[in-house]
């Protein structure tokens, strides 16, 4: 196997966004992915169905609000660490929010505050189960 | 992906009484907001998972059925595959710019997304999960022959495999090879032989 496309690209991490992932093999193998194509396709579970339908709905073919060139913006900005980690759908998770906080669509305090509520609701369900 | 097998949920993260995973809270949140704002409805919603749940590949393999049973539809398709598709009836309103690249004897050609997952989703349905692996993204465009061995495709030493990289404006789709003695096949039985591999360049078309 030649040496990727980027000479040493694992120590110049700095040069390329995280997404940039054409032929560098070696960059994956030396943070630990698994390099081998997996072929079995997971049904995609409810919540990245919803995830897969509001990104649709929100871009230019469905209403319009977000741009698909912000919309790559947004999904290429993530550190090195974070690309390799997030799963598909939680990267364009954040990607839509922060599009929609810089946006105007909802601010920063409305975005903490329902995720909040979301956590809360949720221990309490728990809480209200094990009573 | 490394994530990938723990998210397995599947009822409604609302009504579940089992930890919410990150990109489930993300996700209630997000949707909760929106439909608060009244950026999207639930009917709006449902509308979209619907149109997804329904995509498949039927008009792609519809579109290169048509290529292989006439050489002027294939021709006109090349150089101008919308107005095309569109002439088959098909609302081609808000796809992207699709180019058709067609295999040849001499040619084997396959589509990737490296910077994301860029397809042509409007001909072949949502794109599976190994389109959207950082595997296949960073090594189909190192060493394709050995990825498409991987596929159970293995093309001849002789064959040229050129790699499409998709873009958000621009998405590619391959024209297969079309399987010997389909003579005076119908459009409607060639087009069962089209596999969705086959469109994306990692496999072949099914013998008739």
């Amino acid at each position: 196997m030649t040496d990727d496309k980027q000479a040493k690209s694992h120590t110049h991490v700095e040069t390329r966004g995280a997404h940039d992932l054409g032929g560098f093999l070696n960059y994956l193998l030396a943070h630990g992915i698994d390099a081998r194509i997996s072929r079995e396709e997971m049904p995609t579970t409810p919540y990245e169905e919803r995830a897969d339908a509001m990104l649709l709905l929100l871009s230019n073919a469905g209403k319009g609000l977000l741009n698909i060139h912000a919309m790559r913006r947004a999904s290429e900005k993530f550190s090195h660490e974070d690309y390799l980690k997030l799963s598909y759908y939680d990267r364009w998770l954040r990607a839509i929010v922060a599009l929609c906080i810089e946006t105007g669509i909802f601010s920063t305090q409305e975005w903490e505050a329902k995720k909040r509520q979301v956590m809360r609701r949720n221990k309490f369900s728990q809480q209200r189960q094990s009573d | 992906m490394a994530n990938y097998e723990t998210n397995h949920h599947t009822k409604d993260a609302d009504v579940d009484n089992e930890p919410l995973l990150e990109g489930e809270i993300w996700e209630v949140a997000l949707r909760e907001l929106l439909l608060l704002k009244r950026v999207i409805t639930n009917a709006e919603l449902n509308e979209q998972l619907n149109r997804t749940a329904s995509q498949t590949f039927a008009i792609g393999a519809s579109v290169i059925a048509h290529a292989w049973a006439d050489e002027n539809f294939k021709k006109s398709l090349l150089s101008n595959p919308k107005a095309m598709i569109a002439d088959l009836g098909y609302d081609v309103s808000s796809m992207p710019d699709l180019v058709i690249v067609s295999n040849t004897p001499d040619i084997h050609n396959v589509i990737v997304c490296t910077l994301c997952s860029c397809y042509p989703r409007y001909m072949l349905g949502p794109p599976p999960d190994w389109y959207r692996s950082a595997a296949y993204r960073a090594r189909i465009v190192r060493d394709p022959r050995e990825v498409l061995i991987e596929f159970g495709l293995e093309i001849s030493a002789e064959t040229k495999i050129r790699v499409y990289d998709s873009t958000a404006d621009l998405r590619y789709m391959v024209l297969p090879l079309c399987p010997v003695s389909v003579e005076n096949m119908a459009v409607a039985d060639l087009q069962v032989l089209v596999t969705r591999d086959s469109m994306i360049g990692v496999g072949a078309p099914k013998s008739p």
